[in-house]
C-alpha cells in the first residue's frame, strides 16, 4: 500500500499547497512549477499527492525514477515527512533546490538527514537583449517537423542525464516542435543539432542547446544561437539553466552575452544506483 | 519610501512596467522574482504579506501590487 495517490485535477494540487501555506511558519518548498506543465503532467496520470507531517509532497513519474516536490509548513515538519517510510519505499527519487547558493543548501539539510545526496548543481544564466552576443543574421538553421520528435527525443536522451536535467517527454517534445520551439540543424537525413526553447512574452528559456557528438565545433552551434536570437525580436530577457561543471558550455554561454544571475540549482538523489 | 514601480524596476530593470497589466503572462515576472518582491515589499512598507496570499493573481500589475500591500498586516 503507499501513501501516494494520484491527483486528478489542478484545483486538487493548488487546495494542497494553500493549504500547507495557510498553516506554515518558515514555509519552505521547491515548488516554483508552471501551472500549465502541471496540467500536463496531470492529463499524463504521471502526478501523485500525499500528505504527511503537515506536508504536502507530491510526486512526478519520470523515466525509471521519479521527481519529488514539497510544500511543508517548516523544515522540521519536512524532516518528519521524508523520514516516513512511504517515501522510502518510493525507490529513486530525485529533488531540485532552488535558491541562492546559501538558501538552497539552508533547503538541502532535512533532505541530506534523510538519505538524499548531492547529485549536481546547475547555475541559471541571464542574457539582457542588446547585449553582446550573436549577430541576427538568417541562417540555415530551422524549425523542427512533426516526424523528427523521436530523433529529437533520441538525441536529448543520448546527450543528457534526465537525473540532471529535466528532460521533456515525447509529448513535451511534439507541443513544443507544434509551437514552432525547437529549431535544428540536419546533416544529411540525420539530426546534427538542436536548440529547444521556451518563450512566454518577452522572456525566453533555453531549454537545450545540443550539437551531435563528431559535428561539434563547426559552427552548427552558432547557427543554431543566431536563428534562436532572430526569432524573438520582441525577448528582452534571455534565461537558461547550466550544469557548473558543463565549463565548455558555460564559455560559450559567456561569449553570447549570458551571465550567472545567483541562483542555484542543487540535484540531490536517494541512495542507490541512479540507473 | 520607493514606488512599487520603482521596486519592481530594481528588480528587472530592463522592463517598462508601467505599460503591462499582465506581469506574469508577459514574461516580465517569474516564480523567484515574486519572492524577492515580496520580501522587497515587506522591508521596504514594513507589512508582513501572507504565504496564502503568494499567488499569481496578486503580481499581474502594479494596482495588484499595491492592493496587495494594502490588505497586508504590519506585523
Ligand atoms: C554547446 C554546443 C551546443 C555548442 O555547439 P558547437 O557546434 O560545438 O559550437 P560552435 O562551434 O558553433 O561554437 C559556438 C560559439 O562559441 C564560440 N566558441 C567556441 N569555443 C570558444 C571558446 N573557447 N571561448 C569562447 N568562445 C568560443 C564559437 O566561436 C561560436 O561563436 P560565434 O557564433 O561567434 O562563431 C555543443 O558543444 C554541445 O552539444 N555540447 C554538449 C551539450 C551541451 O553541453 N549543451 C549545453 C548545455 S544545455
Amino acid at each position: 500500500m503507499t501513501a501516494f495517490a494520484e491527483v486528478t485535477a489542478l484545483s486538487a494540487y493548488v487546495d494542497a499547497v494553500a493549504g500547507v501555506r495557510r498553516r506554515a511558519g518558515a514555509y519552505t518548498t521547491n515548488l516554483f512549477v508552471d501551472p500549465a506543465a502541471v496540467e500536463r503532467w496531470i492529463l499524463g496520470g504521471a502526478l501523485r499527492h500525499a500528505e504527511l507531517e503537515g506536508t504536502s509532497l507530491f510526486l512526478r513519474r519520470d523515466r525509471w525514477f521519479q521527481h519529488l516536490y514539497v510544500s511543508a509548513p517548516d523544515p522540521e515538519a519536512l524532516a518528519a515527512a521524508l523520514a516516513r517510510p512511504e517515501v522510502a519505499r518510493e525507490g529513486l527519487l530525485t529533488v531540485d533546490l532552488l535558491g541562492s547558493q546559501a538558501a538552497a543548501g539552508q533547503l538541502a539539510v532535512p533532505f541530506a538527514a534523510n538519505g538524499f545526496k548531492p547529485y549536481a548543481t546547475l547555475r541559471r544564466m541571464v542574457r539582457v537583449a542588446g547585449a553582446q552576443g550573436a549577430s541576427e543574421e538568417a541562417s540555415p538553421a530551422g524549425t523542427a517537423a512533426p516526424e523528427d520528435v523521436d530523433a529529437i527525443l533520441g538525441l536529448l536522451e543520448a546527450s543528457f542525464d534526465p537525473l540532471k536535467e529535466q528532460l521533456p517527454s515525447r509529448e513535451d517534445v511534439a507541443s513544443a516542435v507544434g509551437a514552432g520551439q525547437v529549431l535544428v540543424a540536419r546533416s544529411g537525413e540525420a539530426l546534427g543539432g538542436l536548440l529547444f526553447f521556451e518563450t512566454t512574452g518577452l522572456t525566453s528559456t533555453l531549454r537545450y542547446w545540443l550539437v551531435a557528438p563528431g559535428h561539434r565545433d563547426r559552427g552548427i552551434g552558432a547557427k543554431l544561437m543566431r536563428d534562436y536570437y532572430r526569432r524573438c525580436p520582441a525577448v528582452k530577457r534571455f534565461l537558461l539553466w547550466v550544469i557548473d561543471s558543463n565549463g565548455d558550455a558555460i564559455t560559450k554561454y559567456h561569449h553570447y552575452g549570458y551571465s550567472p544571475d545567483g541562483l542555484h540549482d542543487l540535484v540531490m538523489i536517494t541512495e542507490g544506483n541512479p540507473q | 519610501m520607493k514606488s512599487v514601480l520603482e521596486i519592481l524596476n530594481g528588480i528587472r530593470p530592463e522592463f517598462d512596467f508601467s505599460t503591462s497589466q499582465a506581469f506574469i503572462a508577459d514574461g516580465m515576472l517569474d516564480s523567484f522574482d515574486l519572492l524577492t518582491l515580496v520580501s522587497e515589499l515587506e522591508a521596504e512598507y514594513g507589512i508582513r504579506i501572507d504565504g496564502q496570499a503568494i499567488v499569481p493573481e496578486n503580481f499581474v500589475s502594479i494596482e495588484a501590487i499595491e492592493g496587495l500591500v494594502r490588505k497586508s498586516v504590519r506585523p
